[in-house]
């Protein structure tokens, strides 16, 4: 069928198991120690953090136009204290357009991440566990959609309704669920050849009973990998489409949208291009970080392995 | 085989109509194009003839269908913006250039990411590997379009190495063929990273090693060769993705005229039969795309059994 | 005079763990001569596959070689140098899943092929003839076709002899067999086990067998040498050997195999478990499990010596009985 992206299909290993209630203290406790996974956890939360407190932190408003300060650098390249990443064309203090369109930039991820990801986990679960004809319908589905050419359409749409931010999130979260729905689809197909499923039913316990105790449990850290995964993705494509005029549209604010807006500036005002971008970047590692580091504590073979290779490591640079 | 081929192409095509159809509603259904068309104070009159040259006063199932059989006639309509110059010559004519920006960058891609992730899996936890594994995180975090404007602005602007936008000699697909071939090279190095400790790690190494072959053979044609078809597929699914969009953007940096500067160009001059057009033919080409990729890789890959 | 081919002298391969490193073997000393079929036999982490592949030189990722020589007639196998020219053309190893042991995308021409034209410095027109020489040499019907499949087209056994036709193909002086047939069906086993035999008659090849399966030995070797917990218990020519055990763990794995002519009501085993890795027992390392152990056994670990005729055993109550 269609080709759906390696990277994600093939990553995700599971290996069934009884349930075991793995304590979030644990998974905290482990986060703290590994030195990438914490790096991404922390920018993750500062930025986050940051914009939902972005309307009390901010310098200035955003909004508030000075054409006597049009244009200046900011301050590590000759600019004033008062305006940290400089001012754009018509004088807005860019650190507060960034902060601004941080919030328009994580809150629509987070939408899609949340609509896209409950919806496809869902349908995932049902394909799975009912399997039949509800599997080959919701499969059929999912794969004539992954061909579908994704940006291309979103922008059809975006552009035939009206762009604006809630269109984005819906463009982007019909856009997004086969993933969540293909890669739960196949752990639950796993899952629901072992024993302790089977014990479980005979035991007469109902369908969504099993799903809840059972399954559940034991998709949540792939799946919350997948999510973060597809968090770091919303925010590129995002940024593309507002970056084209087609995503969040003025007077709202985005990182592309600030990009878009300042590209004609690339040569005279380079940083009204640059820092959004950067703000884009570090939050998309970040979040690939953290989603590299919940992938291995999440699987214990992948976790076994890299000790291995850590000792390896250790004793090779010992000799 | 023949039969799976066959599977496949049928897939595909079905594929193609929902996409087009997809797009016909969209755009007929939730917005009237003629009005969007016309000047503001286009009397009545203006605007049915309008509307009847363009079909749309019929009722829209006569209109699919009227689309549907245009469409069996590899018809995709006239262009409004190009007056009356078929739809499918125009994007035909900037296919070239899209196809070879997106080959150059999958190959630069290629190229970039192999002897990384092949490097990071010698010494896997060394600081080398650590070292490599962010250089890939970093690159595939980074927005193609932004690293379009940020290579401009240092390769282009600053350092005059490359002309910054264009289509003239083979310098000028450097810098556009970069933008994207860095975050996709990022992704495909950590693919090649996980596929090749992989194979570092099979029993058939170890029998290799005993047969006293020297170890760059044992790298190279033995584990490297069984990577091969893992970058294959990922290869051409970037390729895919590239066409499904991301090019539109490095395009629109770049000002390179291929098909996603078209995109642009027909979004703002509204013209949606150009762009009913576009996406008609990028989603059958991914489709071809894609049905190639499955035939190869049961080609390449002795193990699978043709379904 | 039959020559020692191999010669491994006070062997230790250690594996770093979190309580420090872990023996896979300690103090080893063996040898392996000339058109011998020895048997190494041993429990899963008695250290037998370890000391196979230190035979060649190599040692599994993370373990380290920490003390000790192994020496192919009289070169020191550790030098790098020494290594490349014998491996592959004087001693060859084949290995126990040959599914896995095999590089699936690779024809077998090539795997065969590699080692004639790359180790031999044979043409590539030559190295195919010798590969169909040698396929038919095991046994492999159609051999002209068959070089261009995948291993994957091949049934378990038909693998295994593949496997054995890549490491005769060099001609070389010992093969190391890691439990070749366990991996297999019961009367496949025995037809490999057939041509391992007549292979090392015909072509006067020396077999270092590893196996956990005492039926095995029994059939095939010459000499059998028992290990435990990383340490050889007792060595010996094969029919005195399962006459008359001399160490208390031979005699269990003995005594533990079911016979044919006995009922029985319950099988007969050795209480305990084998020592995990991380427990190093001061004293001799079968002691905890020894129905003969006291006193001296669980301090002092016993060495390897020659009670009777090339009999060793490494146990202190059979020395002590020697003596008295």
């Amino acid at each position: 069928m269609a080709i759906a992206d390696p990277l994600i299909a093939a990553e995700v290993a599971f290996d069934p198991a009884p349930v075991q209630q793995r304590p979030g203290r644990a998974m905290l406790r482990a986060l703290l120690r590994s030195g990438t996974g914490m790096f991404g956890a922390l920018v993750l939360a500062i930025i986050i953090i940051g914009a939902i407190l972005e309307p009390w932190i901010r310098p200035h408003d955003p909004a508030a136009q000075d054409l006597s300060q049009r244009l200046k650098p900011p301050v590590l390249f000759g600019g004033h204290a008062t305006h940290f990443f400089g001012t754009d064309q018509l004088g807005r203090d860019l650190l507060s357009r960034v902060m601004e369109g941080a919030r328009a930039s994580m809150v629509i991820a987070v939408s899609v991440v949340v609509i896209a990801g409950t919806f496809g986990v869902v349908m995932g679960l049902i394909a799975g566990y009912f399997g039949r004809i509800a599997d080959t319908v919701i499969m059929r589905i999912a794969d004539m959609q992954l061909a579908f050419p994704g940006i291309l359409l979103a922008l059809v749409i975006l552009y035939a309704l009206g762009p604006s931010a809630k269109l984005v999130i819906i463009v982007l979260a019909i856009n997004g669920w086969m993933v969540y729905a293909r890669v739960v689809r196949s752990m639950v197909l796993s899952l629901r050849k072992s024993e302790y499923i089977e014990a479980a039913e005979i035991g007469g316990s109902r369908p969504p009973r099993i799903m809840l105790r059972h399954v559940l449990p034991n998709i949540a850290s792939p799946v919350l990998t997948l999510l973060v995964l597809e968090f770091a993705r919303i925010i590129l494509a995002e940024a593309a489409l507002s970056f084209l005029g087609y995503g969040v549209q003025p007077p709202g604010s985005s990182w592309g949208l600030i990009i878009g807006q300042g590209q004609d500036y690339l040569q005279t005002a380079w940083w009204l291009v640059a820092v959004p971008g950067i703000f884009i970047s570090i939050t998309v590692l970040s979040a690939n970080l953290l989603a590299s580091w919940l992938r291995i504590y999440a699987d214990p073979k992948l976790r076994e392995k890299q000790l291995g290779r850590q000792l390896d490591a250790l004793i090779k640079g010992r000799e | 085989m023949v039969l799976y081929l066959v599977k496949r192409l049928v897939v595909g095509v079905v594929v193609i109509l929902l996409v087009a159809t997809a797009v016909f509603f969209i755009t007929r259904v939730i917005s009237n194009p003629a009005l969007a068309f016309l000047p503001i104070d286009a009397s009545r009159e203006q605007r049915d003839d309008v509307l009847h040259y363009l079909g749309l006063d019929q009722s829209l199932r006569s209109q699919y269908w009227h689309f549907l059989v245009q469409l069996a006639h590899l018809n995709l309509g006239t262009s409004f913006w190009q007056q009356g110059k078929p739809a499918a010559d125009i994007v035909f004519a900037r296919l070239p250039d899209t196809l070879i920006l997106d080959g150059v960058a999958i190959a630069l891609s290629v190229a970039i990411a192999v002897p990384l992730g092949v490097v990071a899996a010698l010494r896997p936890g060394s600081k080398l590997d650590r070292g490599t594994t962010t250089v890939s995180l970093l690159g595939l975090s980074i927005p193609e379009f932004w690293l379009g404007f940020m290579l401009v602005l240092i390769f282009g602007v600053k350092l005059h190495w490359f002309p910054t936008s264009g289509a003239h000699g083979a310098s000028s697909i450097v810098l556009p063929a970069l933008s994207l071939a860095l975050p996709t090279s990022g992704k495909i190095a950590q693919m090649m990273r996980s596929s090749m400790i992989d194979e570092l790690d099979q029993p058939y190494m170890l029998t290799a090693e005993s047969k006293g072959m020297t170890t760059a053979y044992r790298i190279t044609r033995h584990a490297l060769r069984n990577c091969l078809v893992p970058v294959f597929t990922q290869s051409s699914f970037e390729f895919a993705r590239m066409l499904a969009g991301y090019t539109v953007v490095v395009e629109v940096v770049f000002a390179w005229p291929g098909v996603g500067q078209l995109i642009v160009q027909a979004l703002q001059n509204q013209d949606l039969v150009l762009l009913q057009a576009i996406v008609i033919i990028l989603a059958a080409l991914i489709v071809l795309v894609n049905v190639i990729t499955d035939v190869l890789y049961n080609v390449i890959d002795p193990r699978i059994e043709v379904a | 005079m039959t020559e020692r081919l191999l010669e491994i002298d006070n062997l230790s391969v250690a594996f770093p763990s979190a309580n420090g490193p872990v023996y896979g073997v300690k103090n080893l000393t063996m040898n392996v001569a000339e058109r011998e079929r020895l048997g190494v036999v041993g429990e899963s982490g008695s250290g037998k596959s370890v000391t196979a592949l230190a035979a060649l030189g190599l040692v599994q990722s993370p373990g380290r070689i920490v003390g000790g020589e192994v020496r192919w007639r009289g070169k020191n196998i550790f030098d790098p140098a020494v290594a490349k020219q014998v491996r592959g053309r004087e001693i060859a190893m084949i290995f126990q899943d040959p599914m896995s042991s095999l590089n699936p995308l690779m024809t077998v021409e090539r795997q065969i092929g590699e080692v004639l034209t790359r180790r031999c410095g044979m043409s590539r027109k030559n190295a195919r003839k010798r590969s169909i020489e040698l396929l038919e040499m095991v046994g492999i019907p159609s051999p002209a076709e068959r070089l261009k499949q995948f291993p994957y087209e091949f049934s378990g056994g038909m693998r295994q002899r593949v496997m054995i036709a890549i490491a005769l193909a060099a001609e070389p002086r010992l093969l190391i067999a890691d439990e070749p047939t366990t991996a297999l069906d019961v009367t496949i086993q025995a037809q490999i086990l057939e041509l391992l035999h007549n292979l090392s008659e015909d072509l006067g090849v020396a077999v270092m067998m590893i196996t956990h399966d005492l039926g095995v030995v029994a059939e095939f070797c010459d000499r059998v040498q028992v290990m435990y917990a990383g340490r050889i218990v007792e060595r010996s020519p094969v029919l005195p050997m399962f006459a008359a055990p001399l160490h208390p763990y031979s005699a269990g794995l003995i005594g533990s195999s079911p016979r044919v002519d006995v009922t029985l009501d319950r099988l007969v085993s050795i209480t305990g478990d084998p020592p995990g890795h991380a427990d190093a027992v001061p004293g001799c390392p079968f002691s905890a499990r020894c129905p003969e152990a006291s006193g001296r056994c669980m301090t002092e670990v016993p060495e390897l010596v020659e009670l009777a005729e090339r009999r060793w055993v490494a146990c202190w109550r059979r020395q002590e009985e020697v003596l008295t």
